[in-house]
């Protein structure tokens, strides 16, 4: 059953990957997947844009992935591929605003499975709400290097438009240009948590990276409630 | 993409349905089995074939082995192809397979693993260990040989046969790469959290020995 709650802790650290971001190697970005949920990624997003992966070699991956999620007790989420989400039994499915209406996305995918929308205004993050997301992904935070089309950054400040809109019941992730250093101020916008790609893929330990993640978001999330 | 040390193989029973064993990979799989044995004597070149097909939907086709048909494992792009003393050589299965698949023997003494390894094998399975249900009345062979074979053949040996996550250490200890596992997991109740039982016991095994 979707559960909110978990979902809400689940992204406290939301690794977002695909073989373009691991040179390119589907056994390197295994690697640095299985690093990452070691330290404490508790949800992950198969995002393989632009790779030269086939479509069955991106479905073997998808494969893999789940199963390290379910190993680590991860949520495991795909990248607006929504026939992809539904062939790996994904936990979830991230679709954009130039996707499908939500409502369609929902009949495909069934009951069961988050769907999170990625959300630059506050108009969008209505939208989404209004439509049934389950979670939003607001972005860009940050110049990003790691999503060409990412749009101009909206900031911390934009984030906190959005959660006052919204209100506190929608779990919301930061994503575009979070690093270590810049992940509290994301979370002190009212993220739940934060998305990053490359603060884990080019850190020197992937795991050390993201156990660091984890200290920050929970250490953000214990501040709040206190 | 590579499995974790020490490997989980699950070898099916020739006795299941292709819709029971889809269920028990796919559970397995998600818990960390590294890789299936498709080893369905009766069965037809057709049959495994499809058996193949058909698990790729559920676990990755880089984790899915064949048992003696050479032919089906290369036709299918598989993992690789697993022989017994009546399947063709490694060196003769070597001629269909493509580049990149992987050959395992099966081997049951110091000489065979000897020979297995010079014509090619890849990773060994040596067995059967300890007393099983699959071979009755077989006296087992223990872990002394294993434990030769481990030191003196450079390919990894993979210890078949009767283990259980209890025993499990014993054969890693021995200097196995991993275990195979045919009923443990195949005939359990909860294949899932048998699969599981037996990863956690080979993973506090490589814990311990940090």
């Amino acid at each position: 059953m979707r559960d909110r709650e978990r979902l809400r802790k689940s992204m406290q650290v939301y690794f977002v990957v695909g073989t373009q971001d691991c040179g390119f190697s589907p056994e390197r970005t295994l690697a640095i997947v299985r690093e990452a949920l070691a330290g404490g990624v508790g949800m992950l997003q198969l995002r393989d844009k632009g790779s030269r992966l086939t479509d069955e070699e991106r479905y073997r991956l998808g494969l893999e992935m789940r199963a390290l999620c379910r190993q680590y007790g991860a949520l495991f989420v795909v990248n607006d591929d929504v026939s992809l989400a539904v062939r790996l039994k994904a936990d979830g499915v991230h679709v954009g605003q130039d996707d499908m209406p939500l409502a369609q996305v929902r009949e495909l995918v069934g009951e069961q499975m988050y769907i999170g929308v990625s959300a630059g205004t506050v108009e969008e993050a209505l939208a989404a709400q209004a439509g049934g997301a389950d979670c939003l992904g607001v972005g860009a935070m940050y110049a990003t290097a790691s999503k060409a089309d990412a749009g101009e950054p909206i900031g911390p400040e934009g984030l906190r438009a959005i959660r006052e809109a919204v209100g506190s019941g929608l779990p919301i992730v930061g994503i575009g240009g979070i690093t270590l250093e810049n992940a509290r101020n994301v979370l002190a916008a009212g993220a739940d948590g934060v998305a990053v790609i490359s603060a884990i893929t080019r850190a020197s330990s992937p795991a050390e990276a993201a156990r660091e993640l984890k200290r920050i978001a929970t250490d953000a999330a214990n501040g709040q409630s206190s | 993409m590579g499995p974790r040390q020490p490997e989980l193989h699950v070898i099916t029973s020739g006795r299941q349905s292709l819709n029971e064993v889809l269920r028990v990979a796919e559970a397995a799989f998600l818990v960390g089995m590294d890789y299936l044995h498709i080893r369905e004597k009766q069965r037809t070149a057709r049959e495994c074939m499809e058996w193949v097909e058909a698990l790729a939907q559920v676990m990755p086709r880089e984790r899915i082995l064949v048992n003696d048909r050479v032919d089906v494992a290369a036709a299918a792009g598989c993992r690789g192809a697993h022989l017994a003393y009546h399947s063709l050589t490694p060196a003769e299965a070597r001629r269909v397979l493509k580049p990149g698949q992987q050959i395992g023997r099966s081997v049951h003494s110091l000489a065979e693993a000897k020979q297995a390894a010079v014509e090619g094998a890849d990773y060994l399975l040596y067995g059967h260990i300890f007393p099983s249900a699959s071979k009755p009345g077989l006296e087992p062979r223990g872990t002394d040989e294993l434990r030769k074979i481990a030191a003196q053949v450079k390919i990894p040996v993979i210890g078949i046969g009767g283990i259980t996550p209890e025993n499990a250490s014993h054969v890693l200890a021995a200097g196995s790469a991993g275990i195979a596992v045919l009923s443990g997991i195949t005939a359990a109740s909860d294949p899932q959290a048998a699969a599981r039982g037996y990863r956690e016991a080979l993973d506090r095994w490589k814990e311990s020995q940090r």
